[in-house]
């Protein structure tokens, strides 16, 4: 049977608390939200740390006001809240697509924007791991996947959430042993699959805020993969628009899970600002959103489908946003 | 007695339901005895290596560490059959695969027998390590079994030819061929492996385990442990999910024996999810080189075929396979030419062995499919050109299998009619498709695994003065169904409710023999066994009815719990007055029946594989929607025709179809097991990817029934044959649709985009009627 490694369980009653018991541990602890992500890796003997500081009891991260969001409100929350929804519509399908509803119960949004990247590779038991030697990101010297690589790990980006974020502007608010900063999502990422954001250990996912004129965009997140439930993305685009008529004002794109953070594609975005998002526009986003993907062999689907994958989503999620019909998963429906 | 069947045909829940869904059911994991140990196992990291130590001292020094033993302890060989005993319950001289078990613990909990596993050195020396089949065709360098095939890694060869193949090649009209390639499946059952060995006061030895063969295990305990028969008791738990995964006596079986014998305290093994994959017995990978001829009328005019199948690392049910991937191909066409070729293949990779459908379903897909490219090349219906040549009712195979009852041109028949197939082949849009394929498989084998006369199924039935019938089988219910069978042939036969009856079939030490189950034999021999038993009981009950009213004993029918005569309704007793008569200075009734198979089939080498005292047919639509834009196939809609002789339980039937349905469509679609140099890299349902909810049609069940003569009631199996015609009917829907025929499963949507970007690129292909049925 597979058991958890031991560990301390603590359970501050706020944020403060948290960060403050964080900080006795000499870094080698975990927070917990849902556990649907970490207890699985802890399992896997992947990373675990002797003690695990609950975020659960913690009232202030399950706070809601209009476009801010508590990071602790579980993914089923999210999706049972209509004003939201309707608010922000892109995300009722990609609520509805994310993972499971048993995960989406006890899953929290701060959860999935901190999701641990995974790979082919790592995402294995100890015995697993131990068969064919340790890889970078879990006590090996280095990358399996991009061999040679012992400075950057190439595990992939696997949430849904951050994306979708990302192209409705919202900022990250933390809290931590200095008091709360806020930045923009898009500076949150930071290339390299273990480290993957610039978040200090001890520093809490307080609240993601999405900016009022968010309501006024158009957004679509269109995510690859060969089951409807259960699987994390194989690849996904997000993008949103302002349009004026057919013209477009404001243009944002990611491209997800084909690197170890999603990708915030803004100078591809810029180039098409001002353009009609006419099919012709769209081929030639898609095309550069295709040249500027490079996934590598840490998920199921080989690589090079996955680049073209992006190009294909990149057009359905431009096609939404102009209101053409676009095939709909079955999940969403 | 009438075909106004009371019971059978009815619908009920499977009699074990109740306890199932409401949490009371004891699977293997729920076994609980006081003062248990926790075993854990030290499995190799090595595909293949010679073991030049094992030092066990510090994990046996640990605190909470009972007992520790490896392979010295045991090393008597076994296996699930007789012919092919290479199994150890830990690896002796050296380990076959990353998995192979080395060493075993029993401690006071889970977490101290984990770190005394961590805490075992292992010293191994490294030897040739062999993935793939190709490889071990020659003679190696280091074979990984001593007894292979002249110092190479074939295990099993199996030739076959019947007729002349080559004369048919030459008057065929048309002979289609292609090359196939089937990655390895798994069972993805439910419930992990979870034993619990328990040493009796008496100094018996008693395992719990969710086992499909309960007889066998037992066999091979008393092997390994080296103790007589009478001295080892299995006791079959709730078994959550079998598909043949659960059909070997297991080294893990072995091991927790061993412990608990050892430290004479009850012992318990749960795997987890990871373990069970290593474990394996899946579905062999393997290649299928196939040709199939058919003259100009449609008639078919041979077979031939290549199967070279991956065994991994030790035997199982492999000869079996090797086997049944040619000759389960003989029907349900007839086939006056045939040719087979099959090599079973070791690797440093976790056994195969049995999954449902055993060796009849890459064969059939291969098959299903050439059948299909010869249809287009003769611009015949493919659903026409199959009823040319099905094989009639009462007949005989050309490798003289006996065909009995046979309803395989009804289910063509009625697939094609209720899918409205005229309207949809060839007519469809590019992307959508529908095909059809055909199925075949035995109803039980006709061969024992161990060659005795002792029956194959038998059945007690016990009843006393409360009226209650308490049935007493070896009969592994494994979710099946086959206690209810067992209820369902009793009650039918008595007359009763079917809550007026009880089966224990869980414990050997009151169970009478059953062979467990696999080849899809519970339903024909347990069903018929029980039938005769509650025959004896029924004998006795009019008789006893006889002397209340003089009336003759032999007019009797019996219903409603009414013993009543048959030429005068008014003649009338009570069950129970029948049954207190029939008690009467006599005390219990106790009756037996059994079956055996007729003997039946050929006298040439290898006649007996594939023998079934009766075969079901069936014949399964798909259709079909591939995205044309990411390549990914999405089956819509699945009508599944299945001839079951006679469903004895309608609700069963169904489900069985069903679940065939979504099995078949897991390996067409999703499944594979994923090696990297012998490590399987996707141990896990995340990674191993079953159907799910919205990967699942709209289902059609359509039972055909052909009413065998020497089946229970008529009654033939349901469970393995429907999976068979899944897999090429979604193949050849596919190729319906976009003109790609995948010669590999599972289907990858990246090879479906490859074909739709080069039918893209020549805008000429954009029609429906690229027909090239490429080699």
């Amino acid at each position: 049977m597979m058991i958890l490694p031991e560990f301390d369980l603590l359970r501050p009653r706020s944020v403060d608390e948290a960060v403050a018991a964080a900080r006795r541990t000499s870094g080698a602890f975990d927070y917990l939200g849902g556990g649907t992500d970490l207890l699985c890796n802890y399992k896997w003997g992947i990373n675990a740390n002797p003690t695990v500081i609950s975020l659960r009891h913690i009232g202030e991260l399950n706070e809601r006001q209009g476009g801010s969001l508590g990071g602790g409100l579980t993914l089923a929350e999210l999706e049972a809240d209509e004003d939201f929804l309707h608010d922000f519509p892109a995300f009722r399908r990609t609520l509805a697509r994310l993972a499971s509803p048993l995960i989406r119960q006890t899953g929290t949004l701060a959860g999935n924007i901190l999701v641990d990247t995974r790979c082919i590779w790592l995402n294995q038991s100890a015995f697993a791991r131990r068969a064919l030697g340790n890889c970078l990101k879990a006590d090996g010297p280095e990358c399996r996947v991009v061999k040679g690589s012992t400075d950057r790990c190439y595990a992939n980006y696997s949430g849904d959430m951050a994306p979708v974020f990302m192209v409705y502007g919202a900022e990250i608010r933390l809290a931590g042993p200095d008091g709360e900063r806020t930045l923009p999502l898009t500076e949150f990422f930071s290339l390299d699959g273990r480290t993957r954001n610039v978040k200090a250990p001890e520093e809490i996912v307080v609240a993601l805020d999405l900016p009022g004129d968010a309501r006024t965009l158009r957004a679509s997140y269109q995510k690859f993969r060969v089951r409807e439930a259960w699987d994390f993305p194989e690849l996904a685009v997000a993008a949103s628009a302002r349009m004026d008529g057919d013209r477009i004002e404001e243009l944002s794109l990611v491209a997800s899970a084909v690197a170890s953070i999603p990708l915030w594609m803004d100078e591809i975005a810029a180039k098409y600002v001002g353009r009609t998002l006419d099919d012709e526009t769209i081929d030639a986003v898609a095309g550069d959103m295709f040249k500027a993907s490079r996934p590598v062999r840490a998920t199921l689907l080989p690589p090079g489908y996955r680049k073209h994958m992006v190009r294909v989503m990149t057009t359905r999620a431009l096609r939404e946003i102009r209101g053409d019909a676009v095939p709909v998963p079955a999940a969403a429906m | 007695m009438t075909q106004d069947f009371k019971v059978v045909g009815s619908r009920p829940p499977l009699v074990d339901s109740w306890k199932k869904v409401t949490g009371q059911a004891v699977y293997g994991d729920d076994v609980r005895f006081p003062n248990t140990l926790i075993c854990r196992l030290l499995r190799s990291t090595q595909p293949h290596a010679r073991i030049l130590r094992i030092d066990t001292s510090r994990a046996a020094a640990m605190p909470g560490v009972r007992a520790v033993v490896t392979g010295a302890d045991a090393p008597a060989r076994f296996g699930v059959l007789p012919i092919s005993q290479d199994e150890e319950a830990m690896a002796t001289d050296k380990v076959r695969y990353i998995g192979d078990i080395v060493a075993a613990v029993a401690a006071d909990d889970e977490a101290a027998a984990a770190a005394a596993v961590d805490a075992i050195e292992v010293v191994y020396e490294k030897l040739p390590e062999y993935f793939t089949t190709a490889e071990g065709l020659d003679p190696v360098e280091e074979p990984i079994h001593a007894w292979t095939v002249d110092g190479s890694n074939v295990q099993k060869r199996v030739d076959q030819h019947f007729g002349d193949m080559d004369g048919a090649l030459e008057q065929a009209a048309v002979k289609p061929r292609a090359f196939f390639d089937f990655i390895g499946v798994g069972h993805a059952f439910t419930e992990p492996h979870a034993v619990t060995a328990v040493p009796e006061a008496d100094g018996r030895l008693s395992l719990y385990t969710p086992t499909q063969v309960p007889h066998y295990v037992h066999r091979a305990l008393a092997k390994v442990l080296d103790m007589p028969l009478h001295r080892v008791r299995v006791f079959r738990t709730a078994v959550g999910g079998g598909f043949g995964g659960k059909s070997d006596p297991f080294p893990h079986e072995m091991c927790a024996c061993l412990l608990a014998r050892r430290t004479q305290q009850p012992v318990r093994l749960t795997f987890d999810l990871e373990e069970i994959f290593l474990t394996n017995r899946g579905r062999h990978p393997g290649t299928y080189d196939v040709q199939v001829a058919f003259d100009e009328h449609g008639r078919m005019l041979g077979l031939d075929a290549a199967a070279i199948i991956d065994g991994g690392a030790f035997a199982s049910f492999g000869v079996v396979t090797t086997y049944y991937n040619g000759v389960l191909s003989q029907g349900p066409y007839k086939i006056p030419n045939f040719r087979y070729s099959g090599r079973r293949v070791y690797t440093n990779k976790a056994p195969c062995g049995a999954m449902r459908g055993h060796g009849a379903v890459n064969a059939r897909y291969a098959i299903e499919s050439v059948i299909d490219m010869a249809a287009e090349e003769l611009r015949i219906d493919p659903i026409e050109l199959r009823l040319r040549n099905v094989l009639e009712p009462y007949s005989k195979t050309t490798n003289e299998f006996r065909i009995t009852s046979n309803g395989i041109r009804e289910c063509l028949e009625r697939v094609r009619d209720e899918t409205g197939w005229q309207g949809k082949k060839g007519k469809l849009p590019l992307g959508k498709g529908i095909g059809v394929a055909c199925g075949f498989f035995i109803s039980g084998s006709a061969l024992p695994i161990h060659k005795t006369r002792t029956p194959q199924s038998t059945v007690h039935l016990q009843i006393d003065i409360y009226g209650g019938i308490t049935a007493h089988s070896q009969g592994a219910e494994i979710g099946q169904g086959s206690d209810t069978v067992i209820a369902i042939a009793v009650a039918e036969v008595l007359g009763v409710p079917l809550d007026f009856v009880r089966v224990r079939s869980e414990d050997s030490d009151t169970a009478p023999l059953d062979l467990g189950a696999y080849s899809s034999r519970g339903c024909f021999m347990i069903g018929n066994a029980a039938r005769e038993a509650a025959l004896v009981i029924r004998d006795k009950l009019a008789r006893a009815a006889e002397r209340l009213t003089g009336h003759a004993a032999g007019d009797f029918d019996f219903r409603d719990a009414e013993v009543f005569a048959r030429s005068d309704a008014s003649v009338r007793v009570s069950y129970f007055e029948a049954l207190t008569e029939a008690l009467a200075d006599n005390g219990a009734l106790i009756a037996k029946g059994w079956y055996q198979s007729p003997r039946m089939g050929g006298t040439f080498k290898g006649a007996g594989a594939g023998l079934a005292p009766a075969y079901s047919f069936s014949a399964c639509i798909a259709e079909v929607d591939v995205d044309l834009e990411t390549g990914l196939v999405k089956c819509t809609a699945m009508a599944l025709a299945h001839d079951c002789g006679r469903a004895l339980n309608r609700l069963a039937v169904e489900g069985q179809i069903e679940g065939c349905m979504h099995m078949g469509l897991g390996q067409a679609l999703l499944e594979e097991m994923r090696y990297d140099r012998g490590r399987i890299t996707n141990p896990n349902l995340l990674d191993y990817k079953i159907l799910g909810p919205f990967e699942t049609p709209d289902m059609k069940v359509i039972i055909v029934e052909s009413e065998d003569k020497e089946g229970p009631f008529g009654g033939k199996e349901a469970g393995e044959g429907p999976l068979i015609c899944v897999l090429p009917a979604l193949g050849n829907a596919l190729y319906d649709a976009v003109g790609y025929r995948s010669r590999q499963l599972p289907v990858r949507p990246e090879r479906v985009f490859e074909h739709l970007r080069k039918l893209r690129r020549a805008e000429a292909g954009m029609s429906k009627t690229w027909g090239a049925t490429g080699r």
